[in-house]
């Protein structure tokens, strides 16, 4: 069980971006984060992962709590070997490595197990990375590169996903398989997954549960039923109702800022 | 036959050379980190080996100075945890410059620990005229200094180890994928720092390698740091900076360069030959400044 109980994320020097947000993540569930661009579903990913220490960032108020232990603010790296792994949103693949190369370097952190076996995991979800293996990763298409996170990310067997954003930039076809992929890993192995998405529709397919955020503030939470059927959901998110079609498609107002201290 | 022989010395030397370029092109690859201090790190390593085999531990003098080598080399990994935590890990996310200004520090401190512990006169490692005979070593009719086996074998050892870590190893995958995204890399559990502390190590090593080298050729003192930055840089931007196996070329292309090209024209301005690389620095930077072997940016559009 993940549970986030009134988390605040302040940013250097003092820009609250997260403004008390409490969830509960129930082991082996599929929970959604929705929200508009710039609500902040990235930013509580990251407060969860121990990534925000890179950009300058840190859990302000409130507590993380992975089963149990409390989890905010520890570096990243401490995170992922607790079985909690991140998936940055526009697909950070190592462009130079193999996409066998660049599997593997996501076991760095899991060295116990056999690489082979490891591989043969994700091979066995995502196929057409088998195929690919010996391509670098940088060549690969928007489609497969998000394949290929995800199975980074699947390969040290974690407990926990955390996926940002993985329907960006893909067409409607590839969205359809990559999420289907994620129910079936989630479904077979037993994995938790915290989904953050713009794509509310697609999200509450597979989700069990939902938290709308909006300005850093949680504003609606229910299961995926209740919340496909709400009708601020419906006007807001889904593009039905009177305002009609809303486009999120919007250019990124925030990149990924490269620098970080310790 | 004196081509070819200048031919063979010149590849022979540039073994050096490219282990020099190594160490520098990792800590830029990996820490994005343009080291002035490589020459220092040769000197302060040439030091350790003269301090080390100095306490003569074994009767024979090869297998001394190479026990000398490995605890001077033990000494290293220690500075290098020192360098990485205190030097450079309070200036991550700073500017570019301010690493440079801190390599520059860094080289500074090395160059002038030396001097003050062991001053400036000559010192040549214990055993010299055993270990590196004047008399030179042949292959058919083929003469090269003796000290130059011992930096073909240090630079094969070195650089065959190394190759197959960064390229086959889950290490060097961790490796590769933190100079290309630390973020992304924290996120599977690899720990940035020790990574960077890692790459200081291999770094001080090699340069500690190529200390025992040029402090046999040249003898023990100060001149041997700027010899070190005056082949390593050249060499790594000929590889292109980023590139390991673009540094050993690199060292091998400017070691040619030097005894065919530097040797011919010596005898018609004499001591030209000590500033080819110079000059083979300033035509590489004019004319290709990203080296012949950098890495080729991925672009998808
Ligand atoms: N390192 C940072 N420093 C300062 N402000 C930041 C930082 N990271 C994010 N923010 C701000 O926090 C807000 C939320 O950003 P976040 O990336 O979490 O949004 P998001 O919901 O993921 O949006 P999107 O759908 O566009 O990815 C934005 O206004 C952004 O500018
Ligand atoms: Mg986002």
């Amino acid at each position: 069980m993940l549970i986030l109980n009134n988390v605040e994320v302040t940013f250097d020097p003092f820009i609250l971006v997260v403004k008390g947000v409490s969830m509960e993540v129930p082991e082996g569930s599929i929970v959604a984060i929705l929200g508009a661009n710039g609500a902040g579903k990235s930013t509580i990913l990251k407060a969860i992962s121990g990534v925000i220490r890179m950009e300058r960032g840190r859990v302000s108020h409130g507590f993380i709590q992975f089963n149990g232990k409390r989890i905010e603010n520890l570096p990243p790296e401490e995170v992922a070997k607790l079985g909690i792994i991140y998936v940055h949103e526009g697909r950070s693949v190592f462009e130079e490595l193999t996409v066998e190369e660049d599997l593997l370097a996501g076991l760095y952190g899991r060295r116990s197990l056999d690489p082979k076996d490891a591989l043969e995991f994700v091979y066995n979800y995502f196929p057409q990375l088998k195929r690919k293996r010996k391509l670098k990763s940088g060549l690969l298409s928007g489609g497969e590169q998000q394949m290929l996170v995800i199975g980074r990310a699947l390969i040290s067997k974690p407990d926990v996903l955390l996926l940002d954003e993985p329907s960006l930039g893909l067409a409607p076809k590839v969205v359809t398989e990559v999420f289907r992929t994620i129910k079936q890993i989630n479904e077979s192995e037993g994995l938790t997954v915290v989904l953050a998405e713009q794509n509310v529709r697609k999200a509450l397919e597979i989700a069990e549960y939902g938290y709308v955020i909006e300005g850093g503030r949680v504003v609606l939470h229910g299961t995926a039923e209740k919340l496909i059927r709400n009708p601020d959901v419906q006007n807001y998110y889904l593009g039905i109702g009177e305002a009609g079609r809303i486009s999120y498609q919007d250019v990124k107002s925030y990149k990924r800022r490269k620098r970080w201290i310790s | 036959m004196v081509l070819l022989e200048m031919i063979v010395m010149g590849l022979a030397a540039g073994t050096i050379y490219g282990v020099m370029a190594l160490s520098f092109v990792l800590i830029y690859r990996v820490g994005k980190i343009v080291n002035i201090a490589v020459g220092d790190m040769v000197l302060l390593g040439a030091y350790l080996i003269f301090a080390f085999s100095g306490l003569g531990l074994v009767e024979d003098p090869v297998i001394n100075l190479i026990l000398g080598l490995i605890l001077a080399s033990i000494f290293g990994l220690v500075i290098a945890v020192g360098t990485e935590r205190f030097l450079m890990r309070p200036l991550y996310g700073q500017s570019i410059l301010s690493l440079i200004m801190m390599t520059v520090a860094l080289g500074m401190i090395l160059r002038g620990a030396t001097i003050v512990k062991w001053g400036t006169v000559l010192r040549v490692f214990p055993g010299q005229h055993e270990v590196f005979p004047p008399i030179p070593f042949t292959i058919g009719p083929i003469e090269i200094p003796y000290v130059y086996l011992w930096s073909i074998t240090g630079a094969f050892l070195i650089f065959g180890s190394f190759l197959y870590l960064f390229r086959k190893t889950l290490f060097g995958f961790a490796m590769r994928a933190v100079s290309l995204d630390p973020e992304a890399a924290a996120t599977h559990g690899i720990s940035i720092k020790k990574i960077y502390t890692y790459t200081w190590m291999i770094a001080y090593v090699a340069a500690f390698l190529a200390g025992l080298v040029l402090g046999a050729i040249n003898g023990i003192t100060v001149i041997v740091s700027y010899l070190g930055l005056a082949r390593a840089l050249p060499a790594a931007l000929i590889g292109g900076l980023d590139s390991p196996g673009g540094a050993m070329l690199g060292g091998l292309l400017l070691g040619l360069i030097e005894h065919t090209v530097g040797t011919f024209l010596n005898a018609y301005i004499p001591g030209i030959r000590a500033i080819i690389p110079y000059i083979v620095l300033l035509v590489v930077l004019i004319v290709k400044p990203y080296g012949l072997f950098g890495t080729v940016r991925i672009e998808r559009v």
